[in-house]
């Protein structure tokens, strides 16, 4: 099975944020795995709140809910708040339109069990991916002394080489 | 460095968010688009840049602003962008950018400043890369480097670029 392109792209602009700030492995790790953790927490809250919210309150709520956690990590632990724009981009953030509208899902309906699955694909995919770019990063820069690869620009061309991978998977769709 | 970096990231999201690709395909990239968000992503952070001083100025608020710098960039920010009608990157970037440069700028001048360099970054490079991006349509690229591998190339390019002319100018 062919992994879908729409996932690379969510992880890809998720992960764009990580190169603002060059941390160290551990504490870029620590990060995404942050980001990742908050993403599952917003998605399982707005999952059972979202009927709360008045349509026209959701969008607001939803990044007041991501600002508030930005201040919080910030004032507790001084962590730049880049990782609210990565679980932006991986959040299902169509359920912010006004003409998608929640469905009525019964709770042991097959779609719930598949729609955290997802969630938890994306979130876990996204921290494999921050991590493989990391090493690759540090590999480039620290073992073969390649000085571009503390740049952006050095970034990309990694992020070319994990596109290209990914756009030429060896399992073709079936 | 940070500069640097805020410029590629942000120039590179708003260059893929901003823009539909099949709009691309039909019709050349919109550069006066691009330095008019340029220039109203550089009016709502001085705007909130200078909510904040102000918020600075009074005993009563300053703890406040001080303390709550996220939420304070964040609410007005989010304010300002739908007042405008803008999009949800937008205002994202705006409010960080803001937030970002408050945290090491000594007076209101010099933050003006620094958002007035970074902004003309993320205008330069948005420009440059919608630019070869679109040139690209012209060119027989293979179909296993079409997408986001030929577009995360350019923007290494662009980048690359970009920080030659940096290091000369700076």
């Amino acid at each position: 099975m062919k992994l879908p392109e729409s996932y690379f792209s969510r992880i890809l602009l998720a992960y764009l944020p990580f190169m603002v700030c060059p941390f160290d492995l551990t504490r870029m790790a620590a990060e995404a795995a942050w980001a990742v953790l908050f993403l599952w927490i917003t998605v399982f809250f707005f999952w059972f709140t979202r009927r709360l919210f008045p349509e026209r309150l959701l969008r607001p709520a939803f990044f007041l809910w991501l600002l508030a956690w930005a201040q919080a990590a910030w004032t507790l632990a001084k962590l730049p708040p880049f990782w609210i724009v990565s679980v932006f981009f991986l959040m299902p953030v169509s359920f912010l339109e006004a003409q998608n509208k929640a469905a009525r899902v019964r709770v042991f309906s097959r779609l719930v069990p598949r729609y955290f699955w997802d969630r938890f694909l994306s979130g876990a995919g996204f921290l494999c991916f921050v991590l493989a770019m990391d090493l690759g990063r540090v590999f480039f820069c620290g073992a073969l002394g390649a000085a571009v690869f503390a740049q952006p620009a050095g970034i990309f061309l990694l992020l070319t080489i994990a596109a290209v991978a990914w756009k030429n998977q060896p399992f073709k769709a079936l | 460095m940070t500069t640097f970096s805020m410029i590629t990231v942000f120039g590179f999201l708003l260059a893929i968010r901003g823009q539909k690709s099949a709009l691309l395909a039909r019709h050349r990239p919109d550069f006066f688009g691009v330095w008019r968000e340029a220039l109203d992503r550089f009016l709502t952070a001085g705007i909130l840049l200078a909510l904040y001083a102000l918020a600075l100025a009074f005993d009563a608020t300053r703890p406040l602003a001080r303390e709550n710098g996220i939420l304070f960039f964040g609410v007005f920010g989010y304010v300002l962008s739908r007042y405008q009608g803008k999009t949800d990157i937008f205002f994202l970037t705006a409010a960080l950018l803001a937030f970002l440069v408050s945290q090491h700028s000594a007076d209101l001048r010099q933050g003006l400043g620094e958002v007035f360099v970074i902004v003309a970054g993320i205008g330069g490079f948005q420009a440059a890369l919608l630019g070869l991006r679109y040139r690209l349509f012209f060119s027989k690229v293979p179909a296993s480097v079409r997408g986001w591998p030929v577009i995360c190339l350019l923007a290494s390019f662009v980048s690359l670029a970009l920080w030659a002319i940096a290091a000369r100018v700076f």
